[in-house]
């Protein structure tokens, strides 16, 4: 065999054109699949950045929903005789007239008509009294404090009103500056009994 | 994924122009190892280019055209180094006839781990000498033809064919591979 042949072996070995056409297409086979997993991984990294946007959008829109949405609430009880004629801690619900366990300024160990205040989701009561007053009593002391009219009820609670046959207690819940409630405890009687109305 | 259309292309155009490429690429690059990738990235971008225009109607100038192309990008970017030609100047060397067939490389080389065992050789000669060898044994330029290509004298372009030769025959011979 001629030098020459041996040396053209050798190059065509090498320089061979079908391995080399097979080597550019797994190239380019391989480049188009790194370019696709590219676009996938760019394309996955794009979604999962909105979907976390649009998590925490929807999270903080939803808080401030649920903020929105939150009924601020109280609950009000009042000392009730019952039928065996105790007296028992009533709650007092809309629209129902309960009959108040008589009081007696001078025979009563409390200064007034004690309501308890239980505060739900609101920052503070407005009370606000017409004919009639609020009043602080300090057990401990027994000190009574008049409060006015109008008072301002940031923690659960147990007021006492000095009250009349036609007094109306209005309560107003506030929450974030704003007003979420309004009820109304009117107090009424006959001839024997003392009622507590929630409206 | 490549159409059988534009990879039926793509063949024909491959064919028609490998021999070519190759050859620009060899006498153009600046090291053996940078051939496969140059000529491989010349493809590559006609595979692109014939994905993007399914009415590709161009022929081996253009191809030609990417490959000049690419040599120069690939040094651009890869070795920032120019292509300069080494042999600018005339040698005086002794002008040969021919390369004597005295210097016959042995039979056995047609064995494969041989003909690696030669390609390593000539790859880590100088590439002057492997741009030699490519043009006068694969591609049968002439001398004259080969220090016009390379921009060397015949008389360099012979001296490098024959002292290579000899000394690959002699390591051939005997075994020696200290120099390889």
């Amino acid at each position: 065999m001629s030098n020459k042949k041996i040396i053209k072996k050798v190059f065509d070995e090498e320089l061979d054109s079908k391995k080399m056409k097979q080597q550019i297409l797994l190239k380019y086979e391989r480049k188009e699949r790194y370019q696709m997993s590219k676009i996938i991984k760019y394309s996955i990294a794009s979604v999962c950045l909105l979907l976390v946007a649009f998590i925490g959008i929807s999270l903080s829109k939803g808080t401030d929903i649920l903020e929105n949405n939150i009924i601020g609430a109280m609950k009000v009880y009042a000392y009730t005789i019952s039928e065996d004629k105790k007296i028992e801690k009533t709650e007092l619900k809309d629209n129902i007239k309960l009959g108040i366990a008589n009081y007696n300024l001078t025979m009563s160990s409390v200064p007034g008509y004690p309501i308890i205040f239980e505060l739900d989701n609101v920052d503070y009561l407005n009370i606000d009294v017409t004919n009639g007053t609020i009043l602080n009593w300090d057990s401990n002391t027994g000190k009574v404090d008049s409060l006015g009219n109008t008072y301002k009820l940031s923690n659960n609670d147990t007021l006492y009103f000095n009250v009349n046959i036609n007094t109306n207690i209005r309560i107003i819940g506030i929450r974030n500056k704003k007003e979420v409630f309004e009820k109304n405890i009117t107090i009424s009687s006959d001839d024997f009994n003392y009622y507590a109305l929630l409206k | 994924m490549i159409n059988q259309e534009t990879l039926d292309t793509f063949d024909k155009l491959y064919n028609e122009s490998y021999p070519n490429v190759l050859k620009y690429v060899i006498c153009n690059c600046s090291n053996v190892e940078d051939i496969k990738d140059i000529v491989q990235n010349v493809y590559l971008e006609l595979l692109k280019i014939l994905q993007k225009d399914k009415s590709f109607n161009k022929g081996n100038t253009y191809i030609l055209g990417i490959t000049k192309n690419k040599v120069n990008e690939y040094y651009r970017f890869n070795y920032k180094a120019k292509i300069v030609s080494l042999f600018s100047k005339k040698g005086d060397f002794i002008l040969l006839d021919s390369i004597p067939d005295d210097v016959n490389l042995q039979e056995e080389l047609i064995k494969k781990e041989d003909l690696k065992f030669v390609w390593n050789f000539l790859k880590k000669k100088k590439i002057i000498i492997f741009k030699v060898f490519y043009l006068y044994y694969y591609t049968d330029m002439n001398i004259k033809n080969i220090g016009l290509e390379l921009n060397m004298s015949e008389s360099n372009v012979k001296h490098y064919l024959y002292r290579t030769l000899k000394e690959l025959n002699s390591i051939m011979k005997n075994g020696e591979d200290e120099n390889v």
